[in-house]
């Protein structure tokens, strides 16, 4: 069956020699086998692939502070003992440490989601791949958790060019919490993670009760699990909640990243999701039909990302892929069944139905919340001829939101204000406390 | 935070300003009673937490018994000799418990303390074993997590499980260990607190910040001594000259008191409906009469936990009922995770049962991985110049709540270096940047592509059978493996080389020599890669390779020989989460050499070249 959607799909042969140091699980040798198995799948009949520029110092400064961005730009591992104090700052180190092209690595990963998005506001593709990048926990001013350049939100500035309103999805088993800290003060993305939360888990944010400030209030969504939650609970809380945020936010594109560390067996994970399982959700997504953009993010089992990542480009290829993985340079490494599925999880699942219904009604409530406050920025994205009449800075906010959103707006406009308000006076309290 | 410890240094001055006063009536001297009385007390207080642990162990065995498990006291050794169970509990107990102590081989130790000889150490082991284990699950169980009070109240009376968790939380043995860190660890302490208030304090959770901060607090531990005594020197200025040494101290200590004081209030007002923290008996309030707010404190927090017991009683779960919070629909399962929970490398904190049971360096530890809730780092900072249930009950504090109930937990970070700069939706499509969308690889733009390949079938499997002699051989992979790949190769043509392919698989291997290949081998053989300049060596090693050969060389060839080899050898044991670890079972078991199957390298060379005529 072909597909109809086009596909971009960007990969760079340089990301495979990345080393991140003896002992570190991050492990970049995983993107070079999830395209070797990629191409022996043949999935790459079915789809245009790229190579991305590197990312320019200045692109990589649209969200991270210069200064920043120049240091990782100077920093190698032969000089980084002249700079304890800088190391410390931008927290670069154990989790984060220097290392050789550690800046063109970030250069391709992160230009590999722009360009990814660029390719999707000019229309030439309805989804697009980047497995490199998905570095989720990078911060302005700060490395974080082994990701240095936060792609992703570069990835959706781009998009916010042409999008209203962009959808980021998380599935990775940490808090995405680079991204959003990024965007917390505005409506204009919307944050979902699904993440291992408590135990101090990495990295610590990510409550149910983060649900963002100022604009940006209740537009961080936030769905902390415990250990060991299986396929069934994880594809269906999964579905309900962004099935709902889909309905209630309408974004005009999508951003999904794919952290692989979620599966069973990850090194650092704690889930007990299947292969399956995770695809299904991006399945799920693929089939909202928005202009999709899918990254990678963690994964510390490599072989088990590589199969992830593989059927999952399958996926978003409606190609559905033979069970026995082909022959290729490293079918060594899925010994010992050769096979692309993987064998269930076996930890104890801690999340009770209660649980996690609790956690599914809290996030719908706080949906709601939206739903009787409805955004500035909800009106659909006007075609190319439109021209705005009037200037932009001279307008009343209110005003303007009245003009761009009369004929549009299905809300009550009696429940308008007051939810308005009700959002302003409730900044320090929320929800949690029903 | 800051406006917090501002608190701390105003009533640190107060106390120093009000000291001349204080002084007069006495207060020094309550104090220096205190401190004889100490030892006085801890005696007393040994026997009656003795006496309670057998009163327990009794109440216990008892109800074991009721389900079949037999077991008599006193507990008797081979040789006759009694055995003091207590005794026992508490050594086995400051080395962390049963587990870690038999991880770490410490039964000797705990045998050798208990006066015993070596012989019994695996019979001590067994009554631990029999007699303790499960009790000791029990504690840990009602110490991580608090919902177990409910199963554990069953078979124990509410006052003495009360009391029974105060003789966990510190045997007279390590209160008087930790005598000893006191000055240490509150120099330590007030220097974690500065340190805590200059950096940003959400990003404490991470790991990395622990370990510099935990470097700061020793590297600056001088000066932090030489801020005190500074400290002493504008003191000196309010007080007359006779202040020596011994009055600074208990200056200092009155100061921390004070502090104490506070701290525990706060901890009390953030948990006013939990019982753990601090009760104290009417009859010692006698010791505090000179201080009037410890008094009024107590006073309010024996109110208020009289009412809660009231509420106790009546029923049966009262703290689910009134807190809403998601983490309190989590069943009772979350002692069984901490110790079952895996330690997972650098990217998850270190398990926080683990913080607790350190002994010296307890406090800093524990707080490094709490940092944020400032309350525990003045809990800690604070205890050992408590009376003994104040000891207690300050230092259940960071076991009390592990993570989900924590008030103080990591908060995001908000502000100009946090958030992106979002421009407000105009309406109008901004910019159109169609210059960098990356360069198209494949499909092949020339048309050079081979058109024999197209018939195939796209995302097929492995093929389930082929024509070789010995299907699934050593040579019957590798020529399939080589098949594919020259089929790779022709179809893809200069992506080929664009994706790296030209430096995958074991093809790598070909730019090696073989003496440069055995080289390597052996050198990743005979050292473990934790070792930081072992790279650097290896560099100095094959001085014509750059370091990412070497990374090419050691994912695309020895790892992928050494994954073969073990895929035949020992399927069950890959350890596929961690590449360095296979080093491990290369070295020891079953030997290098057994990689060399008889013709191993006549098969390496052949297939290669069959690889290499095929191009």
């Amino acid at each position: 069956m072909p597909s109809k959607d086009r596909i971009s799909y960007f990969y760079d042969g340089d990301v495979g020699s990345v080393y991140f140091g003896p002992n570190h699980p991050m492990k970049p040798h995983r993107l070079c086998m999830t395209h070797h198995l990629v191409l022996s799948y043949e999935l790459h009949k079915k789809m245009e692939i790229y190579r991305p520029h590197k990312a320019y110092p200045v692109e990589l400064a649209q969200f991270h502070s210069a200064d920043y961005v120049e240091f990782l730009h100077r920093i190698t591992p032969d000089t980084q003992h002249l700079f304890s104090n800088e190391l410390a700052t931008y927290n670069l180190g154990e989790d984060c440490p220097v290392f050789e092209n550690l800046f063109e690595f970030c250069q391709i990963y992160a230009g590999g989601t722009i360009d990814a998005a660029r390719r999707l506001n000019n229309q030439l593709c309805d989804i697009a791949i980047n497995w490199a990048g998905g570095l989720h926990h990078a911060k302005k001013c700060e490395a974080s958790g082994f990701c240095y350049i936060n792609d992703l939100v570069l990835g959706i500035l781009e998009l916010l060019k042409y999008h209203a309103r962009v959808l980021y999805i998380d599935i990775d088993v940490h808090h995405g919490d680079g991204v959003e800290e990024a965007f917390y003060f505005t409506d204009r993305v919307m944050t979902v993670s699904f993440h291992k939360f408590g135990d101090l888990f990495f990295p610590g944010t990510g409550d149910v009760k983060e649900t963002g400030e100022k604009e940006g209030k209740f537009y961080a969504i936030n769905v902390p699990l415990k250990d060991g939650i299986d396929d069934p609970s994880f594809t269906r809380l999964f579905k309900t909640i962004i099935s709902k945020v889909v309905e209630t936010y309408q974004p005009g594109a999508i951003v999904l990243q794919c952290g692989a560390d979620s599966l069973a067996a990850d090194r650092l994970g704690c889930f007990n999701l299947s292969i399956d399982g995770h695809a299904e959700c991006v399945r799920f997504v693929k089939k909202l039909n928005v202009p999709l953009l899918v990254t990678g993010g963690g994964g510390y089992t490599k072989e088990n990302v590589a199969r992830c990542w593989a059927l999952e480009t399958g996926v978003l290829l409606d190609t559905e892929l033979p069970n026995e993985i082909p022959e290729n340079e490293y079918i060594q490494y899925f010994a010992p069944d050769f096979s692309l599925k993987i064998p269930n999880g076996h930890i104890e699942n801690l999340n009770s139905k209660s649980y996690l219904s609790t956690i599914k009604m809290q996030v719908l409530e706080n949906l709601r919340c939206i739903q009787h406050a409805p955004s500035v920025q909800m009106q659909e994205v006007p075609p190319d001829f439109y021209i705005p009449d009037f200037d932009e800075d001279e307008q009343n906010p209110d005003e303007r939101i009245d003009q761009h959103t009369q004929d549009k707006h299905i809300q009550r406009d009696d429940e308008y204000y007051e939810g308005d308000n009700d959002n302003d006076n409730d900044h320090d309290h929320p929800m949690d406390d029903v | 935070m800051a406006g917090w410890s501002t608190l701390i240094n105003g009533s640190g001055l107060d106390c120093v300003e009000n000291v001349g006063a204080f002084q007069g009536n006495g207060y020094c001297l309550t104090l220096d009673n205190l401190e004889n009385g100490g030892i006085h007390d801890s005696n007393d207080f040994e026997v009656k937490q003795k006496r309670l642990f057998y009163n327990v162990v009794s109440v216990y065995l008892e109800q074991s018994s009721s389900r079949g498990l037999v077991r008599p006291l006193p507990v008797m050794l081979g040789d006759g000799q009694q055995l003091d169970l207590y005794k026992l509990f508490c050594s086995v107990k400051e080395r962390g418990g049963y587990s870690l102590v038999s991880e770490n081989g410490l039964w000797a130790t705990v045998v050798e303390e208990l006066g015993l000889d070596v012989e019994f150490l695996a019979s001590v082991k067994l009554i631990f074993d029999k007699y303790l284990n499960e009790l000791e699950g029990w504690f840990w169980k009602n110490y991580v997590g608090e919902k177990g009070c409910d199963d554990s109240s069953k078979f124990l009376p509410f006052e003495l499980e009360k009391e029974f968790r105060d003789l966990l939380s510190v045997g007279p043995k390590s209160k008087q260990k930790r005598e000893g860190h006191v000055n240490l660890e509150s120099n330590r302490m007030r220097k974690y607190m500065d340190v805590g208030i200059q950096e940003n304090i959400s990003n404490f959770l991470d790991t990395k910040n622990e370990h510099l901060i935990c470097e700061d607090v020793q590297n600056t531990h001088i000066d932090d001594d030489e801020k005190v005594f500074k400290d002493d020197e504008n003191d000196a200025l309010i007080l007359d000259s006779r202040v020596d040494k011994k009055e600074f101290d208990q200056r200092k200590r009155k100061r921390e008191v004070l502090s104490g004081m506070l701290n525990w209030v706060r901890l009390i007002a953030e948990h006013p409906l939990d019982p753990s923290f601090g009760l104290i008996d009417p009859s010692k309030w006698k010791e505090y009469e000179g201080q009037e707010f410890w008094g009024q404190a107590l006073r309010a927090r024996e109110a208020l936990l009289m009412k809660r017991q009231v509420k106790s009683h009546s029923e049966p779960s009262p703290s689910q009922k009134l807190k809403m919070h998601p983490a309190m629909y989590e069943d009772d399962l979350v002692h069984t995770h901490q110790s079952t929970g895996k330690l997972r490398s650098s990217e998850r904190l270190p398990p926080f049962s683990k913080s607790h049971l350190g002994s010296g360096c307890n406090s800093c530890s524990a707080s490094t991985s709490k940092l944020p809730s400032s309350i525990n780092i003045k809990a800690d900072s604070s205890p050992m110049e408590q009376p003994p249930e104040m000891v207690n009950l300050l230092a259940v504090n960071p076991l009390v709540n592990p993570s989900d109930d924590d008030p103080t937990e990591k908060q995001v970070s908000v502000g100009p270096f946090h958030q992106a700069e979002v421009p407000i939706w105009t309406g109008v499509v901004s910019e159109s940047n169609s210059k960098w969308l990356g360069t198209q690889i494949w499909p092949l733009k020339d048309r050079e592509r081979n058109s024999m390949i197209e018939g195939d079938p796209i995302g097929k499997g492995r093929q389930e059978a082929c024509n070789c002699q010995f299907q699934g051989s050593v040579e019957c992979v590798r020529f399939h493996v080589a098949e594919s790949r020259m089929k790779l190769k022709l179809e893809l043509g200069s992506a080929f080389y664009y994706w790296r392919f030209d430096c995958m698989g074991e093809e790598v291997s070909l730019k090696w020599t073989t003496e440069e290949e055995k080289r390597f081998k052996d050198m990743m053989r005979s050292n473990s890669p934790l070792n930081g300049s072992f790279r650097d060596n290896l560099l100095k090693y094959f001085p014509r390779k750059t370091k990412r050969d070497l990374v090419s060389y050691y994912f695309n060839a020895f790892l992928i020989q050494l994954r073969s080899y073990q895929n035949r050898v020992t399927p069950k044991s890959i350890d596929s989460d961690s590449d360095e670890s296979e080093f491990g079972s290369f070295s020891d078991g079953f030997g290098h050499e057994a990689i060399r199957v008889p013709d191993f390298d006549f098969l390496e060379c052949y297939e290669n070249k069959q690889c290499t005529d095929l191009e």
